[in-house]
């Protein structure tokens, strides 16, 4: 039986330890993995790659509730999230049908589709390259405030 | 340096992918359109928010559209109207007309089509009367449209056989202003969001279904933080996000509810005695004048732990919401379908208003009982221009002779010409389709074979032999369109131009940015060519385009409370809407109606503050409704309440939103949205096929389980062509608006096998 | 025989797995990571088969999606294997 040397080793030196440690890792990965299903019951997930279910494909949030939970979280607790500017129009679609160009970091003409006064301003008053995003919180749940809360102290930019 | 052709052209793909990226930053990522040449001012075409918006054109194509900074939502736009791009260029678009022959429609010229329908309705008129045909329109078309269409019918073809869809959403709002008001419309406006310390919402998914708002009211929120906000709802939907409180009750028992906080306001003295002594008259239901006492009596039945028991809300709660509404500084009240598609839709209406003029919460910044339009126009074009059956242009009625006098004399016809007897409203409508009464139909920018309530019964009558079916659509996809004989090919939204008049009395001009596809003509003047053809006499449809009509309606509302004259066709243009009373050119609009000092119909030296100048005594009026059920509440062998509204995505029946594959991909299709403590009960968990059955249809369709509509409620979205939920749907109506009941009707929910 | 630019986008982590993968394959040359989500590629394959390789690179694990910047198809050429 020289395959389970190691084993027996093993054994003699941590006693049961060895083989309760492993199990109980694997019985909290099995408590963890129910328990997270369980909080997103029923959580739509049938696509595991974008173009696999283009049918579904502008139910982000559903798929992305379970794929990309903080990005998911911060949009749902933010003005954008409340307001259900939901990630499509923003994003677009994966496979690129629609009308906005599917991006990670949209341009900032996405973002004149309703804030065009506010990024003129920006424009005319600093002179700024309009990429917005480096200071605003596009979807983000700040850890100071939520959306709707006046933060008590104001950040500054850095 | 030799270099192959091969090397040349991979280098050319490696230069190509990387200009791709390395370009500068486009202000417009349009799908390397680029940047628009031009911008031009237009009004969204969804919903009665009426957001401005500017449609992005380059080279004759629009390539984007944003919101208008200078309009009331200051720039932001919902994903609909953020969207409108995909709906102008979708491949459904019908750009001729059609002609159904041996049960196909196929392409015919406009004269060849016009001609065919000139001649069903000449014939259905000459053998059976102007009674024997009908025109069904929209609050989805434009102003100039409705107005047009309403004077060929009732001046050119003396039928008063004119309604619309705005009799499925607005009427009962319309009857409730003009009952206790004597006139139609909300006295307040947008602007009164930004004052209000209080936001009674009821009935209102507002979060989905006016989403500008909803944001202007958060805002209001996180500027005021005091600003409390109630939701009355039996749904939890995401409009709760923002609310204090939210109330839940038992389906059709929410004029319990309104009864019970008079009660408590008036209990706990938190009334404004100076205010309903000066300002109100009391009616019991038949109109019988009463005393405030008498007031008092009746709403004994209403008391908190009385009113707990029919509408399940604590009477804690009751009396805890009567405090808020009646002691905040400035309270507004917004609601929309769940108050007015009631059999009690105009009572409701009644109560709400009760409360402000019990508490004189009313004519103040922020203190205003706002009514929420659906449409985009069923405001500025059905309500306002009279494209009802019952009604002639500017509040008039066609009952009332001296209304219909001045209307004649206006119009250049006769003394006495017009036919004195009011129309059929929308279902009574499509009742005598049914029964062969109805000949002729046109039907113009709606869809009543999606759209109405019980819906079998009137699939079946617009598939009669013996009828004939003109459709004015946009997109041969609509349900609509497998009835119609004749389909014409109108320009769409901005491939012309006219006004939407939105919820807070405000009309704005949508201004054409493009050509439209194909043969489509704008409807105003296809309705022109068809009214000549149909012999309506010339001189009743001087117009050539859509300005000649907007002229007119200007000088017919002139003499009215509805008097706009200072709205003319240049201002239009200048200024992103205006909001009537607008007497005058220099006059800036109207915020608040009724008040002297802010309405100009109210004389400056007039000897009180308030004149609700729309009644005869100059007072409004609380009246004695009491709380009557709904048509078809569960009972033992159908136990649950179903009920159907909108999703924010979807916009009515999809005809449009269904063309943008961003939304189409977010509802693809109807859902019924169960409470999971029933799901439990009947082994249905989230995906599971669920057949709904009421009395007149069965439906299967995927559950979503959770926590948004309360026990005993299921919900459906209409949005859906094949899955069309109002099958299933009751058409009982108002006694008074004639609007029906969608909200509530009784079902059967069982599990059904994978269908 | 067909040559089509790319311009293959991928989450930031991604990126440096996604374009090791892509030098693997045959038909492809890469030119790059740019603009922290695409990375160039220069495919040249049978005109037949262009479709196949860029389906292949889709699914590639961490692979957002492919976009096609510049196609041309020369199956006219001399010498050129078609």
């Amino acid at each position: 039986m020289i395959q389970f040397d190691w084993f027996s080793r093993l054994r003699n030196r941590w006693g049961k330890w060895v083989i309760i440690a492993p199990a109980a890792v694997v019985v909290l990965a099995v408590i963890f993995i129910v328990c997270f299903n369980l909080a997103f019951p029923r959580t739509r997930c049938e696509a595991v790659k974008h173009l696999e279910a283009p049918e579904i494909a502008g139910d982000c949030y559903g798929c992305h509730v379970k794929a990309t939970p903080k990005a998911a979280q911060d949009w749902y607790e933010s003005k954008h999230g409340v307001q259900l500017v939901k990630c499509f129009v923003c994003h677009g679609q994966p496979d690129g049908k629609g009308e906005v160009v599917f991006a990670l970091n949209p341009d900032v003409g996405i973002c004149r589709k309703c804030h065009d006064s506010s990024v003129t301003n920006m424009v005319n008053n600093y002179g700024l390259e309009p990429n917005c995003v480096s200071c605003h919180p596009f979807h983000q749940n700040s850890i100071h405030h939520r959306a709707y809360v006046k933060p008590v102290a104001k950040k500054t930019i850095d | 340096m030799e270099i192959t052709r091969r090397e040349f052209l991979k280098m050319s793909a490696a230069g190509a992918a990387l200009m791709a990226i390395g370009c500068p930053v486009a202000a417009w990522a349009a799908k390397g359109e680029g940047e628009p040449d031009r911008w031009v001012k237009g009004v969204c075409r969804y919903c009665g928010t009426g957001c401005g918006v500017m449609v992005g054109v380059k080279g004759g194509k629009v390539v984007t559209v944003k919101g208008d900074p200078k309009n009331h939502n200051a720039g932001f736009l919902c994903l609909k109207g953020a969207l409108m791009t995909s709906v102008i260029y979708a491949k459904e678009r019908i750009t001729q007309p059609l002609i159904r022959k041996n049960g196909k429609l196929t392409p015919a010229s406009w004269d060849e089509a016009l001609n065919l329908v000139a001649s069903k309705f000449k014939e259905a008129i000459a053998q059976h009367g102007p009674k024997s045909v009908a025109y069904y329109g929209s609050g989805q078309a434009l102003t100039e449209e409705t107005y047009l269409a309403s004077k060929i019918f009732k001046a050119g073809l003396k039928c008063n056989n004119v309604d619309g869809n705005p009799r499925l959403c607005m009427a009962s709002a319309v009857g409730g202003y003009v009952t206790t008001f004597g006139k139609d419309e909300p006295m307040g406006s947008y602007d009164d969001i930004d004052n209000a310390s209080c936001f009674f919402i009821i009935g209102s998914n507002t979060s989905e279904c006016h989403p500008i708002l909803f944001r202007r009211i958060a805002a209001r929120k996180e500027a005021n933080p005091a600003t409390k906000i109630i939701v009355v709802d039996p749904r939890v939907t995401n409009t709760t996000r923002i609310a204090d409180i939210h109330i839940s009750f038992i389906p059709g028992t929410d004029l319990a509810l309104l009864n019970s906080m008079a009660y408590v306001i008036i209990k706990e003295e938190m009334d404004n005695p100076r205010f309903h002594g000066a300002y109100c008259a009391f009616m019991d239901k038949e109109g019988k004048p009463q005393t405030f006492e008498d007031y008092k009596k009746f709403l004994e039945d209403y008391a908190p732990e009385k009113a707990e028991k029919i509408t399940g809300i604590p009477a804690k709660t009751i009396k805890e919401v009567a405090k808020i509404f009646a002691q905040s500084s400035a309270t507004m009240s917004m609601w929309c379908m769940g108050i007015n598609q009631r059999i009690q839709g105009v009572w409701a209406n009644n109560l709400i208003h009760n409360l402000h003029l019990l508490t004189g919460q009313i004519g103040r910044p922020g203190a205003t009982t706002f009514s929420l339009t659906g449409q985009p126009n069923a405001c500025g074009g059905v309500r306002d221009a009279g494209g009802l059956s019952h009604m002639l242009p500017a509040g008039r009625l066609i009952a009332n002779k001296e209304h219909r006098n001045q209307m004649e004399k206006l119009w250049g016809l006769p003394e006495d010409s017009l036919n004195p007897e009011p129309g059929l409203p929308t279902i009574a409508l499509f009742e005598a389709l049914k029964e062969g009464k109805i000949k002729a139909m046109l039907i113009l920018c709606t869809n009543p074979a999606q759209s109405l309530p019980d819906v079998n019964r009137y699939r079946e009558a617009m598939a009669r032999k013996d009828k004939f079916i003109c459709l004015i659509e946009v997109f041969q996809d609509a349900e609509t369109v497998q009835f119609a004989d004749v389909v014409l090919a109108p320009a769409f939204w901005c491939e012309r131009d006219g006004v939407y008049g939105c919820s807070e009395r405000r009309y704005a001009l949508i201004e054409k940015a493009i050509e439209p596809p194909g043969q489509c003509r704008p409807s105003v003047n296809i309705l022109v060519d068809l009214a000549k053809r149909m012999g309506v006499d010339p001189k009743l449809v001087p117009y050539n385009n859509a300005a000649d009509i907007w002229d007119e309606w200007r000088a017919v509302a002139k003499p009215t409370v509805y008097n706009f004259w200072g709205i003319t066709r240049e201002r239009l243009r200048k200024e992103s809407g205006l909001k009537w009373p607008c007497p005058s050119e220099d006059h800036p609009g109207t915020n608040i109606r009724y008040v002297r000092g802010e309405d100009p119909l109210v004389p400056p030296d007039h000897p009180t503050k308030y004149f609700f100048y729309g009644r005869p005594d100059g007072k409004a009026v609380i009246w004695f409704r009491p709380y009557v059920g709904c048509a078809e509440g569960p009972d033992s062998e159908y136990s649950f309440v179903l009920t159907t509204g909108r999703v924010l995505d979807q916009w009515h029946t999809s005809t449009m939103t269904g063309k943008v594959p961003e939304i189409q991909r977010s509802y693809p299709k109807a859902f019924v949205e169960i409470n999971d403590k029933d799901a439990k009960k009947l082994g249905i968990q989230t995906g599971d096929h669920v057949q709904l059955e009421t009395r007149r249809d069965k439906m299967v369709f995927e559950a979503r389980v959770g926590e948004v509509c309360r026990p005993g409620l299921v919900f459906v979205p209409w949005f859906d062509p094949k899955l069309l939920i109002n099958k299933l749907t009751i058409n009982a109506v108002d006694p008074i608006s004639k609007q029906p009941e969608f909200k509530i009707c009784a079902v059967k929910v069982s599990k059904a096998a994978k269908a | 025989m067909a040559i089509a630019g790319l311009l293959v986008q991928a989450g930031k982590e991604d990126l440096p797995g996604v374009e090791a993968r892509l030098k693997e394959l045959p038909e492809l040359s890469t030119y790059g990571i740019h603009k922290e989500q695409y990375i160039v590629v220069v495919a040249e394959a049978p005109s037949g088969q262009l479709e196949q390789v860029v389906e292949r690179i889709n699914r590639l694990p961490g692979v957002l999606t492919t976009y096609t910047a510049y196609l041309t198809v020369e199956d006219e050429l001399p010498g050129v294997p078609d």
